[in-house]
């Protein structure tokens, strides 16, 4: 474990480092960035301009909505979004034969290996938001409703990170698809809003099958003090949960891993 | 004037074998077709949703009923298969990594290839997406009655030219990899305002007001938001043919800017690989 941890700094030192080689370029990306999170922004206010709730939720509510799936969504990138979105060209290429043989778990390579800094303006200008939003909450969130936010958007992020392995998985048996992360990233897309607009069986899925719902919508409810007390356990659990069938469908698949290369 | 035919008949072989070419590039890759095509298409489905939980009762907002503003989306996002190109990518990176230089060899010109290479994708886009509209017609079927299109020329007209106007739009952005070395960003920043003011979010007529003057200015509207409109019949026709001979002017200006960017940027082209 410690080993890891002291890797995973090394990680970060060397994604810093590269940045800070094409600096220009690392500006552009940042406030191209930060251009989608204001896109979203213009698009919210679009839809309010012409009414004042969507499903129950008024414009405050959909900032603290909108800022919770941009956070999320910006802490993957940075984390393992980028990386795992690789994995089909690695197995295609055949370049996974070297990530096999390192002295790592070839899961925490694949998963974390580049550290992505460009989303780091996108992290800060939704943070911003989220603070924005909070603060014009009445009444103010309670202490209990801050923590049940945080334990509920890390759960959200581990079922987000699961269901993204479980796809990218598949990609050791359909080669050609290369693009699945562009599924996914759409799917990350529909989270911003609120999944009170879906009825019945589609919400219930989103809810318990495809854990859209867990990723922004119920979080911030829990901040707005409007979520179901036992969502919480649920929650907490579904990730643990589908985080244990990723990780058991990984090495089910490296273990069927043929190499493209020899 | 048998000269002047076979020119054509020449001409029209070429090009059916080059779209050949691409729809079978297409076929190879089906499974990443689905995906490209559900990345539109999801959204697009999403939205009506969306709405239909903002009414609370209002009985139009920005000039659409509920059910018109479902059927919005249905028809926008399926002429968005045929219209909107994206292909400045494709271009960038035959450019930036040399295999441009096959092209400036062969005796057809490159603005018609990469046309007919795109037309080829649009038509098997097309075909792809028909069976998940079916779908959707069927998960939305309780809200669209009273249903009414609008067949005539000026849709036609429109629907192509929209096509060709995203087009060239694409294509001019993509020579643009002729001079610079990162147009990656530069393509990331056009779909802000292309996806916004296309009416592939939102219908134009949802915008304030002068976001809707500002978006007169702009090619976007020009691509998937007239035809759609034109279609659901919201469009007099007179403003139609007004509009569409707008269509034909951004076509006309993009492309002598493609011309442009073609002459100077063969001067920086480096053709890398030779």
């Amino acid at each position: 474990m410690r080993r890891y941890w002291r890797l995973y700094k090394v990680f970060w030192r060397n994604g810093f480092r590269r940045e800070i080689e094409f600096r220009a370029n690392f500006w552009a990306k940042v406030l191209t960035n930060f251009a989608w999170l204001f896109f979203f922004v213009a698009l919210v206010e679009v839809i309010y301009a012409r009414t004042n709730a969507i499903a129950g939720w008024d414009r405050n509510d959909a900032f603290l909505l909108v800022a919770t799936s941009y956070w999320m969504g910006s802490v993957a990138s940075i984390t393992f979004f980028r990386n795992l979105g690789m994995l089909p060209s690695l197995i295609r290429l055949g370049t996974f034969d070297f990530v096999v043989v390192k002295p790592v778990s070839s899961l925490f390579w694949v998963s974390f290996r580049f550290v992505n800094m460009d989303e780091i303006g996108t992290l800060i200008g939704s943070f911003a938001m989220l603070g924005y939003a909070v603060s014009r909450i009445r009444p103010l969130p309670g202490l209990e409703q801050v923590v049940e936010y945080f334990v509920l958007c890390f759960s959200g992020l581990t079922m987000y990170y699961s269901l993204y392995l479980l796809t990218m998985t598949l990609s050791f048996w359909l080669v050609r698809v290369d693009n699945l992360s562009a599924l996914i990233d759409t799917i990350l897309y529909m989270a911003r809003f609120p999944t009170d607009i879906f009825r019945g069986i589609v919400q219930r899925i989103l809810t318990f099958v495809i854990p859209l719902a867990f990723i922004a919508t119920i979080p911030s409810k829990a901040m707005l003090g409007r979520m179901e007390w036992w969502l919480l356990p649920v929650g907490v659990g579904l990730a643990a949960f589908l985080l244990m069938c990723a990780v058991a469908f990984w090495r089910f698949a490296t273990r069927h891993y043929s190499s493209a290369s020899s | 004037m048998s000269e002047v035919r076979r020119r054509w008949v020449t001409w029209f072989r070429k090009a059916r074998a080059i779209f050949s070419i691409y729809f079978q590039d297409s076929l190879a890759y089906r499974g990443q077709a689905v995906i490209w095509i559900l990345t539109d298409v999801i959204p697009a489905v999403v939205m009506p949703l969306v709405w239909l939980s903002a009414y609370n009762g209002r009985a139009s907002i920005g000039g659409y009923a509920p059910g018109e503003m479902v059927l919005y989306y249905l028809c926008m996002v399926t002429f968005t298969n045929f219209i909107v190109a994206h292909l400045m990518w494709d271009v960038a990176m035959e450019i930036k990594e040399g295999q441009f230089s096959v092209y400036l060899v062969r005796p057809f010109s490159y603005l018609q290839t990469t046309f007919i290479r795109n037309l080829a994708w649009r038509v098997f886009r097309l075909m792809v997406f028909v069976p998940m509209l079916a779908l959707v017609v069927w998960l939305y079927a309780p809200h669209l009655t009273n249903v009414r299109f609008h067949w005539g020329v000026t849709f036609w007209l429109s629907l192509v030219m929209g096509h060709v106007v995203s087009f060239m739009l694409a294509y001019t952005l993509g020579l643009l990899a002729l001079f610079f070395q990162e147009v990656f960003s530069v393509y990331n920043i056009y779909y802000i305002p292309m996806l916004f003011l296309s009416g592939q979010l939102v219908p134009v007529g949802v915008f304030p007001e002068w976001l809707q003057a500002l978006s007169r200015y702009m090619p976007f509207q020009y691509t998937v938001a007239l035809p759609t409109e034109i279609f659901m019949a919201r469009v007099p026709e007179s403003v139609a043919w007004q509009s569409i001979g707008v269509q034909v002017v951004w076509t006309v200006f993009l492309y002598l800017l493609a011309k442009v960017f073609w002459r100077k940027g063969l001067l920086y082209y480096t053709g890398v690989g030779m």
